[in-house]
């Protein structure tokens, strides 16, 4: 039961990190393998042994994706979509959240309840009406039709009300004797205090809405509206013959959701775990 | 009206019109559609698409429900869950506990560890599909070249997008867990170590009894995820092949778009009322059997 | 044998030494507090006891052997942490028993031991309800009962009380310094609290920054501290220091005098200046605080330095502004060197 002195503690640490290190390279080999092949030429991907690391890397796989491949318009579509849902679920939140938390009025309760209920009702129950109803109304194909389903969360609602009750009652008390107005009361004290949950179900919004991928499927036709999403499987299948093509598209597909991911860390762990950690 | 009602009035109203907006969503988007859905399962779509539908009321649903196809496709779901959820979670909290250590440059780690977060499921599904190719993939040199290739071979292709699946969660699983893993406080650790207790009675008694809220939490939203796939089965296998990774939010999608024979609605209605109700059916078996066993903090 | 031996006990963090060149032995069945400020080492010194810090340099023996390299699961001691870490999610009876699980031991046994811990501690009625459940003094005995419920060779102690409200705490002080001599155990105990320490220590180590300053019974580290920290550090109200030059003994001096020995006195023959020495000297009350049992006189001299004098209430009080001599029990005056702080003679 003695270990041996003194190395123990440091064989330990370096088993760790073996350890570590292996199962870095598990996770992340698909998406450095991706990025290699973005680089090289479609008869070098298919080498045998084959290739892992570009000593001549070709970035023109990244012209083609963003011109031929038509990623420039993807991603266009993608942020104009994300954005206008990102927008209209954290200012709907934010609102529903403020009604829920200071003010009073009759059914409060049972309309809270229903805005969870939302939660529970999955997309594929609703995806055949919604459909018609867009069309009926003309949005088809239209970036309108994409992103005004998703304008409202109930989950939105129930972060944004949970921070907003912690705001100590002084000073929604002290705000009322100031002369604060509701309108100034939410804008100059409650937003800002809730702002970390607030960027938190902006950075969660944000992910969600550029993932979606059944609804855009089904709701655009045209090679102009699609999203990012659906451009890559479109590429995919134009891309047959030039494969590195593909990989960059999917890199550039992931470029922006990475930097806005590593930017705010901290906001999307925190959304994750609202609902599942205490605290 | 006294001023205090009136104020009381003004409240109210305020109150409902900071709620218009999110309403109508949810009634135009949420509500309305679920209760239609419902209805629509009540016609028969017939085989060309200008000839009107017939009521057929519930016999539509025992005909749909009771069908082989729906049969099959519900246990291919089923069988996906079962080989996502437990993998997903198990491998996040392998890579949650080996990263939960104070070791210099554990940063770099975790970042790895959570980078499949940005990849969107068409992004992994993609990358995938290339990998699995037998021609430009990886795997066939890697010595995995079963015959026929893994996509188009009936035995493995729903391990292989079940994999896919896996890897594509990991990085939400694990931040999920690894969160949960450091609100546990170092020194009931310490005390089990005074206390005696080896590394594997620590994890077994301390770190799961105190994470079963956040592993709780990850396998009902692990399961309702599972059960909803979509993207991935629609890019790697198109629900192939023969069938066998038709899972079924893919047969609803076919009913949807006309991959079965004409856009059937009706028989789409019926299949989606299927997956939420079993959906809700497992959430509720698994409040009542698993959360039993969760330990929540006061 | 529940003797601890620490020598050259050394840990650094970074560039930090939180405790430095450490030499201690603690005997068998002996109640040594390890006392001092915030960030003094002393929690720090009791972690690497427990083995839940890697030592830098040094040595420590539990018993016979040494035990640097052995894990603290394996060096038979209880530890009592100042959070209680209990185990939240298991009932009190899990709780205690879960030392002896570990172990192995028999389910019959164990049963036995936890719940003639829980008796001896007074938690009979509680055993299956779990600590979220429980008041903190509660939940401090259940810490204790699992520490005891092992008979380890000794106790570790990381203020174990200062969660606790003022009068639990010193009814709880009592019942430890019992359950030690009933238990008949070695046990260290690490607290800032120095009316702790002289309540419930057979010996107190103090310590600051990392350095041990004296070792010694209660009323040898009050009655002769060993330097000018320790002699700050314990006493209620702490000892009276004067600089050297203001009672003409240079600047190389300092004198040290615990309120308790200084005596004030209203008898100053008019106009004429009260000379000051070792022995005494003139001042100005400034505050007069009354405990109801006492009376602390609180007089300022010429540099601003104050002075507390306790003064029974038998005698009249001064008035604020008065000018009052001190005057000085020459036995209980110390001095200390200006420079170093450590005790002259």
């Amino acid at each position: 039961m003695r270990a041996d002195p003194g190395g123990s503690a440091r064989l330990r640490r370096l088993g760790s990190y073996a350890i570590l290190t292996i199962l870095a390279i598990v996770v992340l080999f698909p998406i450095y393998i991706t990025v290699v092949n973005s680089l090289l030429r479609p008869v070098d991907i298919a080498a045998r042994p084959p290739v892992f690391f570009p000593l001549h890397p070709k970035w023109s796989s990244y012209a083609d994706a963003w011109n031929g491949g038509h990623m420039s318009k993807y991603l266009l579509n993608s942020f104009i979509v994300t954005i206008a849902i990102t927008a209209g679920q954290v200012v709907t939140a934010v609102m529903a959240g403020y009604a829920f938390a200071f003010l009073q009025f009759p059914f409060k309760r049972t309309i809270f309840v229903v805005f969870l209920a939302t939660l529970m009702v999955p997309f594929e129950v609703t995806v055949v009406t919604n459909l018609e109803t867009i069309r009926s109304l003309g949005w088809f194909n239209t970036y309108q039709g994409l992103a005004v389903p998703f304008l409202a969360t109930g989950f939105g609602a129930f972060l944004v009300r949970q921070a907003f009750l912690q705001i100590p009652r002084d000073l929604s008390d002290a705000a009322a004797l100031d002369g604060y107005g509701h309108w100034r009361f939410m804008t100059r004290v409650a937003v800002p205090l809730a702002r970390p949950t607030i960027a938190a179900l902006t950075v969660f919004g944000f992910l969600g809405a550029w993932n979606q991928f059944l609804w855009p499927l089904l709701a655009t036709k045209d090679d102009e509206l699609r999203t990012v999403q659906i451009g890559l499987k479109q590429l995919r299948a134009t891309s047959l013959d030039s494969v590195n093509v593909t990989f960059a598209g999917a890199v550039i597909a992931v470029i922006p959701v990475a930097i806005i991911l590593l930017v705010f860390q901290k906001q999307l762990v925190r959304g994750l775990t609202a609902g599942a950690v205490k605290g | 009206m006294t001023s205090r009602s009136r104020r009381r009035r003004r409240e109210a109203g305020l109150g409902y019109l900071l709620l218009v907006p999110a309403v109508i969503i949810f009634v135009v988007f949420i509500f309305y559609p679920f209760l239609r859905n419902f209805q629509l399962a009540l016609y028969l779509n017939p085989p060309f698409p200008n000839l009107p539908r017939r009521w057929v009321g519930l016999d539509q649903y025992r005909d749909i429900l009771g069908s082989d196809s729906f049969i099959s496709s519900l246990k291919t779901t089923i069988a996906f869950a079962f080989l996502t959820v437990p993998a997903g979670i198990g491998m996040g909290l392998a890579l949650a506990v080996a990263a939960n250590r104070k070791l210099r440059g554990i940063g770099i780690y975790r970042t790895i560890f959570s980078s499949t977060v940005a990849t969107s499921v068409a992004v992994a599904a993609v990358i995938f599909s290339m990998l699995f190719n037998p021609i430009v993939g990886l795997l066939p040199w890697l010595g995995v070249n079963p015959n026929p290739p893994i996509i188009e071979n009936p035995d493995l292709a729903l391990a292989a997008v079940a994999l896919v699946t896996v890897w594509q969660t990991l990085g939400l699983t694990f931040i999920l867990l690894s969160a949960g893993l450091q609100a546990i406080p170092e020194d009931l650790y310490e005390a089990a170590q005074v206390d005696g207790a080896g590394a594997t009675v620590r994890f077994w008694r301390i770190t799961i009894p105190m994470l079963s809220p956040t592993l709780f939490f990850a396998v009902v939203i692990g399961s309702i995820h599972a059960f909803q796939s979509f993207g991935q089965i629609d890019i790697i296998t198109s629900g192939g092949p023969f069938k066998h990774t038709n899972v079924l939010t893919y047969s609803i999608y076919g009913e949807l778009n006309g991959t079965n024979g004409p856009p059937n609605p009706g028989k789409a209605a019926v299949l989606a009322i299927a997956l939420f109700v079993i959906t809700l059916g497992l959430t509720v078996v698994q409040m009542r059997v698993l959360e039993r066993r969760v330990h929540y903090a006061r | 044998m529940g003797r601890v031996s620490l020598s050259g006990v050394t840990k650094q963090f970074d560039d930090v030494i939180a405790v430095d060149h450490l030499d201690l032995e603690v005997a068998d069945r002996e109640f040594l507090v390890l006392l001092g400020p915030s960030g003094c080492g002393k929690s720090t010194a009791l972690r690497m006891i427990a083995g839940l810090e890697e030592l830098t340099e040094g040595t420590i023996t539990i018993g016979d052997r040494v035990v640097n390299d052995v894990e603290p699961k394996d060096r038979d001691l209880a530890m009592v942490f100042q959070s209680y870490a209990l185990y939240p999610h298991l009932s009190v009876r899990k709780n205690i028993e879960f030392p002896l699980r570990t172990r192995g031991t028999p389910k019959a046994q164990r049963t036995a031991q936890a719940e003639a811990a829980a008796e001896s501690l007074g938690l009979d009625g509680l055993l299956d309800r779990k600590p979220g459940q429980l008041s903190g003094g509660q939940r401090q005995r259940v810490a204790l009962a699992r520490a005891i419920v092992r008979d380890p060779q000794a106790f570790l102690m990381d203020e174990p009380l200062s969660n606790l409200d003022a009068k639990l705490r010193v009814q709880t002080r009592a019942e430890l310094v019992e359950l030690q001599r009933r238990l008949q155990a070695t046990v260290i105990y690490v607290t800032h609290d120095q009316v702790e320490a002289m309540t419930m220590g057979d010996r107190i180590a103090i310590m600051n920054e990392g350095v041990l300053q004296q070792v010694g019974p209660p009323q040898e580290v009050y009655a002769r501290p060993a330097n000018l920290f320790v002699a700050r550090f314990i006493g209620t109200p702490p000892m009276n220091t004067i600089p050297g030059e203001l009672i003409g003994e240079g600047p190389s001096v300092v004198i040290g005098v615990r309120p308790e020995h200084v005596r004030v006195s209203r008898d100053i023959p008019r106009g004429s200046e009260i000379p000051a020495s070792s022995e005494g000297m003139g001042a100005t009350v400034a505050i007069i605080e009354s405990l109801g049992h006492e009376r602390h006189v609180i007089c300022r001299l010429p540099d601003d330095t104050n002075v507390i004098a306790r003064q029974g209430i038998d005698v009249p009080p001064p008035a604020m502004g008065d000018t009052v001599r001190l005057d000085f029990d020459a036995a209980q005056v110390h001095r200390f060197d200006a420079a170093t702080g450590v005790r002259a003679g």
